[in-house]
């Protein structure tokens, strides 16, 4: 069976690119969010096996959906997806729970490595 | 939790060498004023506080000679007295003897610390260079290994990793280290991972943020390591460029600035703040006037500017020679104050600046001065001038007599003069760091004396100049201004050649005569490169024969026997490789001054 995946963006453009990327890999999106209390629903709907989280975002940013996600599964697989520049950010999110991150612009391949590293934890 | 106690020592011993510093200060208060009650509790107290926190780390005779104390105190408290002498001196040297076994503790920890159980291993990592968020990805790693295993240590702080300050290293404290290693060798970033053993920790203890222990003879090399990169990179220089080929000059250039980002970080790892060496003076001065039976005070400003270690070893001596003679022959017995409606209590003041490059030190005492009549007096009956002189000659000339080897001693002149012994030791200790010495000084007022250096002495910046057909290195310390001038501006006034500059009438020497070279008059140049050099407050024109401009060089002592030729302080070798001396520009201005007063 395909491991599922949440996709977290506010863009709808940046979700479709993720999205494809994972699908070739072999994955299964199974769900996407465009912001944080979204995303925090849709983890509880369909349990995804890893989520990909954007950080800025509106109504809530991908770090409190981090930590609301970690507090109701301590094993939940993130993988952050952010921009170069916001490291203080990212580093709030791997406190929070976070496993890994990604950093934008990204190669396919570095998104699937670092899909896979977490997956292997 | 062996870290823990280490660090309490360190605490312990930074916090108690406060208190003493802080007590060196009351007590010497305190002596002045043995009825201050608010002084005598605070000393108390410290005392008091000393107590406990050498009991608490089992430093028995520490506490003991702090209780000893403390008990003293609270009985002179209580009893209403007043603090004798004797009682102040045996304060004194109860801090001395605390002084001294805080200094020892450090040994004896680090001794323990190599018998004592092992620590973990320490793991450095290494992050690849282009890693794009450094903190994140250390982030990511330590999490990872939290999860297998308990750290107990990193390095940067876990504080100071969250909030960026990391570059591409960082390392971290855990036991079963080879597992750990193997695991964090598989993750995402990783340029290298390495266990460090615990004897070469002991060269580079990760604990501690804010720096390491470096061997000061390591840190020699190392200084010594790039001032031969500075040389060989100067003659690589030379090398390419007469080849002309100009796709090398972007290279060299970032190798320049790498060469000088390195200089400087090394020169900067080297220094040390005045202080070490100030702190000293008000004990010193308490004791030795205290031996006199004269009253005075000593003000330091400027302790907090730093300056390369080896440049305050070289001037510490004359330091406190100079501090000495202030107190012994300049600062004058009450009476004879009194008697002068000065002040009774002396005052002595330490000033240090930075001024351009260099560093300015001056010892000002407001105590007799220098008495210039026994002075001049003393260099007649020793032969240096003669009769007809006597009238002639200037104040700072006759000042300058006191640095001549030998001109004086306790006996003959100091009780008079008020001061000149050793002088010429503390004139030849700034030469040999490159520096010089002057003196300044009134009747019934006081004496200055001022000590000008350059900030480190293994690079200086020169100015490097042809003359007789040779090379030779001018210490930018002292070189005012270069230009060129027509050869009709010079002009005679007494037999002196001399040039009229900005409406001030400056000696003129010629660098070749100077060094004894036979010059070519044919080759003789109308236009002369001139430059203005200022020793000691005073100006003279030297004439040379080019200019090559100025740069960093490194100063390499003259082997024996040329170390006692006087007119170089070092030689130093230039970019095709050849020697050049570099002069020594207060020799030679005393020297030519002589010889043609003399003539």
């Amino acid at each position: 069976m395909a491991v599922k995946v949440l996709i977290v963006d506010d863009a709808i453009f940046m979700r479709k690119m993720l999205g494809d990327i994972l699908i070739k890999g072999g994955y299964e999106v199974t769900a996407e969010a465009g912001n944080g209390s979204e995303a925090v629903e849709k983890y509880m709907e369909y349990n995804p096996d890893l989520v990909t989280m954007d950080i800025i975002m509106p109504d809530m940013s991908g770090i409190d959906a981090v930590k609301e996600i970690v507090k109701k599964d301590p094993e939940a697989r993130i993988v952050m997806v952010s921009a170069m520049g916001h490291q203080s950010l990212v580093v709030e999110a791997i406190q929070a729970g976070a496993k890994d991150y990604v950093v934008k612009p990204f190669q396919p391949s570095r998104v699937l490595e670092a899909v896979q590293r977490v997956l292997n934890l | 939790m062996h870290d823990d106690i280490k660090r309490y020592v360190n605490l312990f011993k930074e916090e108690a060498g406060e208190y003493l510093e802080r007590l060196s200060t009351l007590v010497i208060e305190l002596e002045k004023d043995p009825g201050d009650k608010d002084i005598l509790t605070e000393v108390f107290r410290i005392f008091h506080t000393i107590k406990g926190m050498s009991a608490t780390l089992n430093y028995r005779e520490i506490e003991r000679i702090s209780h000893e104390i403390e008990e003293t105190l609270e009985k002179v408290k209580e009893s209403g007295e007043v603090l004798s002498k004797e009682l102040i001196d045996r304060v004194f040297k109860g801090m001395d003897a605390i002084e001294e076994l805080i200094s020892n503790i450090g040994k004896d920890v680090e001794k323990d610390r190599v018998k004592s159980a092992p620590k973990s291993p320490v793991i450095k990592i290494i992050l690849e260079e282009d890693i794009g968020m450094p903190a994140a990805r250390a982030m990511v790693i330590i999490k990872a290994i939290e999860r297998e295993q308990v750290i107990e240590e990193i390095n940067p702080s876990y504080e100071d990793i969250k909030s960026g300050k990391i570059e591409d290293i960082f390392w971290i404290r855990c036991s079963n280290s080879e597992i750990i290693k193997k695991k964090i060798e598989t993750m995402e970033g990783i340029k290298e991972v390495k266990i460090i053993k615990e004897e070469e920790e002991g060269r580079a203890s990760i604990s501690g943020t804010g720096g390491i222990r470096v061997n000061v003879a390591l840190l020699d090399l190392l200084q010594n390591i790039v001032g031969e990169l500075v040389i060989s990179f100067s003659q690589l220089t030379t090398l390419l460029k007469e080849d002309g080929d100009r796709k090398h000059k972007k290279v060299l250039e970032l190798h320049n600035r790498s060469i000088g980002d390195l200089q400087e970080i090394v020169a900067r790892v080297r220094l040390v703040p005045l202080s070490l060496i100030f702190n000293k003076f008000p004990r010193y001065v308490r004791d030795l006037s205290g031996k006199l039976g004269k009253e005075m005070s000593i003000d330091i400003h400027g302790a907090d500017i730093k300056v390369d270690r080896s440049l305050l070893e070289g001037i510490s001596d004359p330091l406190i020679h100079l501090i000495r003679n202030a107190i012994d022959h300049g600062i004058e017995f009450q009476e004879e104050r009194k008697m002068l409606d000065k002040s009774i209590l002396g005052k002595i003041t330490v000033t240090a600046k930075r001024v351009k490059g260099d560093i300015l030190i001056e010892i000002n005492d407001d105590g007799r001065g220098i008495d210039e009549k026994a002075v001049l007096h003393r260099a007649y009956m020793k032969g240096l001038l003669e009769e007809g002189e006597i009238d002639s000659i200037t104040k700072k000339e006759i000042l300058r007599f006191l640095f001549i080897p030998g001109f004086t001693t306790s006996e003959e002149v100091s009780r008079v003069s008020g001061r000149g012994i050793g002088l010429d030791v503390v004139k030849e200790a700034l030469r040999s760091v490159g520096g010089s010495v002057d003196i300044l000084t009134e009747k019934n007022k006081g004496t200055t004396v001022s000590m000008k250096m350059p900030l480190s002495m293994a690079i200086i910046k020169v100015y490097l100049v042809g003359a007789g057909g040779r090379l030779f290195a001018l210490p930018m310390t002292f070189v005012d201004e270069t230009f060129t001038f027509s050869e009709s501006s010079l002009s005679f006034l007494m037999l002196r050649e001399v040039m009229i500059l900005r409406n001030s009438v400056l000696p003129v020497y010629h660098l070749s005569d100077v060094m004894g070279i036979i010059h070519n008059d044919e080759k003789r140049n109308t236009n002369l490169s001139c430059m203005v050099i200022e020793v000691e407050n005073d100006r003279f024109v030297l004439i040379v024969d080019k200019f090559y401009g100025s740069r960093d060089v490194v100063v390499k002592p003259l082997p024996a026997p040329l170390n006692t030729i006087e007119e170089y302080t070092g030689i130093t070798i230039v970019g095709d490789g050849e020697p050049c001396l570099i002069l020594d520009l207060p020799g030679i201005r005393y020297r030519r001054k002589y010889e043609n007063t003399g003539s």
